[in-house]
């Protein structure tokens, strides 16, 4: 066939596939007389190159959300270690009095509220969409997976405050006082059981969370959702649409992480015994606590730019 | 390319129970190999003629699961050669082939 007839039907073929085997595929029908019999052969395969791609890159974007969730998940327990270490404490008058670090911690708050808010907006329907196949497609693997996570938050939840009602509201099983004394509170082994509990069942819902949305995002089925309002329709894929969202995320997670980075420099250099005064959770200091978030903040990071980065350059369709 | 609609009909068939991955494989065992070139091979040796769609979506999964890998282009055309996995993948598939041939002959000519 000639060299036209052959660029054309090339061309059926997905994009990177192309970019690929264009050319020696190209080369390859040349050598081939046109026939209905070749043509029939080269557009089933065109199609099914289509479909391997679509395949592929839903996979990847179940990937891309799987891993920006994660990622959330690790900057949710760094920012608790590091709310949770300067709450009460000296800090917080030590911030009070310089400039750097109370513009570094609102920096912190900004990355937060636009990570959160990324998450939120890609989150809804996405699980809206999941929610749905689950009840039309009656799969109990996706229920249990949803509820996973919540029961294990609610477990948290109702483990506190069995732990708060047990000693006369005195005591939260928090992982942040155990090494601190008084005379409300009960013994030292106790605080130590309960709140190494706390943490365990803290970091029990962000794993399950981590690794229940990631299975979901990667393997459930999804619909698109269809939104009609006053004439205007449209209909979203929710994964490609979190998918979108997944750059905003890590955007939010960088500045935190650049906060929290800015913070405790500024601090050290302001107050460092504000700094070493404070405690994190199980009588760690507060620079351990500090480069405890920071390493968190990192992972966290890294994890969600490698996200966005695939979302630049999607597996090559095949 | 054949005309004849008997021939046509006999090579939809072999090509209807080929496995185009096997027969790229088995096409270059004895040495790397262009597409076009693959395709008279496979058809000198199982009498299924692949068309080139089909050729190449085997050549693509098999460079995907590293059975086979590219070597420099000579005038547009791109030589293919086995890999070490791909050797040791086709011998393993064909000892098994082997097997579920003589069984089922053994059946067939039990009956």
């Amino acid at each position: 066939m000639t060299s036209r007839t052959a660029a054309r039907l090339v061309s059926l073929y997905p994009r990177r596939w192309r970019m690929r085997y264009g050319q020696e595929f190209a080369a390859l029908l040349e050598e081939h007389p046109i026939s209905l019999k070749t043509v029939a052969n080269v557009l089933r395969s065109a199609g099914e190159a289509h479909m391997q791609a679509a395949i592929s890159q839903e996979s990847n974007q179940g990937v891309i959300v799987g891993s920006v969730w994660s990622a959330w998940m690790m900057a949710v327990v760094a920012g608790l270690i590091l709310y949770g270490m300067v709450d009460d404490s000296p800090l917080v008058s030590a911030m009070a009095q310089n400039l750097l670090s109370a513009a570094s911690w609102t920096m912190i708050q900004v990355g937060c509220v636009l990570a959160a808010s990324a998450i939120a907006i890609a989150g809804l329907p996405l699980g809206l969409s999941i929610c749905l196949y689950a009840v039309r497609a009656r799969r109990g693997g996706v229920y249990l997976k949803l509820t996973i996570p919540l029961i294990s938050a609610f477990a948290l939840i109702a483990w506190v405050a069995a732990v708060r009602m047990f000693t006369g509201g005195h005591w939260a099983a928090s992982p942040w006082a155990v090494a601190f004394s008084r005379p409300d509170w009960p013994a030292e082994s106790v605080r130590w059981l309960t709140g190494l509990t706390s943490a365990a069942l803290l970091g029990f819902t962000c794993l399950a969370s981590a690794a229940s949305i990631s299975q979901l995002a990667q393997n459930s089925q999804r619909r698109n959702l269809r939104i009609a309002y006053r004439g205007i329709n449209v209909e979203v894929n929710p994964l490609s649409f979190a998918c979108a969202l997944a750059p905003w995320a890590a955007v939010g997670i960088f500045v935190m992480l650049a906060g929290v980075a800015v913070w405790g420099y500024s601090v050290i250099h302001v107050s460092a015994t504000a700094l070493h005064s404070a405690s994190g959770p199980f009588g760690l200091s507060g620079l351990a606590s500090w480069i405890l978030t920071l390493i968190l903040f990192g992972f966290a990071a890294a994890i969600s730019a490698r996200a966005t980065w695939h979302t630049r350059t999607p597996i090559a369709g095949r | 390319m054949r005309n004849s609609t008997r021939y046509v009909v006999v090579e939809s068939k072999a090509e209807q129970f080929s496995d185009p991955p096997l027969l790229v494989l088995a096409s270059l065992i004895d040495g790397p190999k262009h597409g076009y070139a693959m395709i008279e091979e496979i058809e000198r040796m199982s009498g299924a003629r692949l068309g080139p769609g089909t050729l190449y979506g085997a050549i693509t999964r098999l460079e995907q699961q590293r059975l086979i890998e590219p070597l420099a282009v000579e005038e547009r055309r791109q030589p293919y050669r086995l890999t070490v996995t791909g050797r040791r993948a086709l011998r393993t598939k064909l000892l098994a082939m082997r097997q579920i041939v003589l069984a089922g002959l053994r059946k067939l000519e039990a009956q």
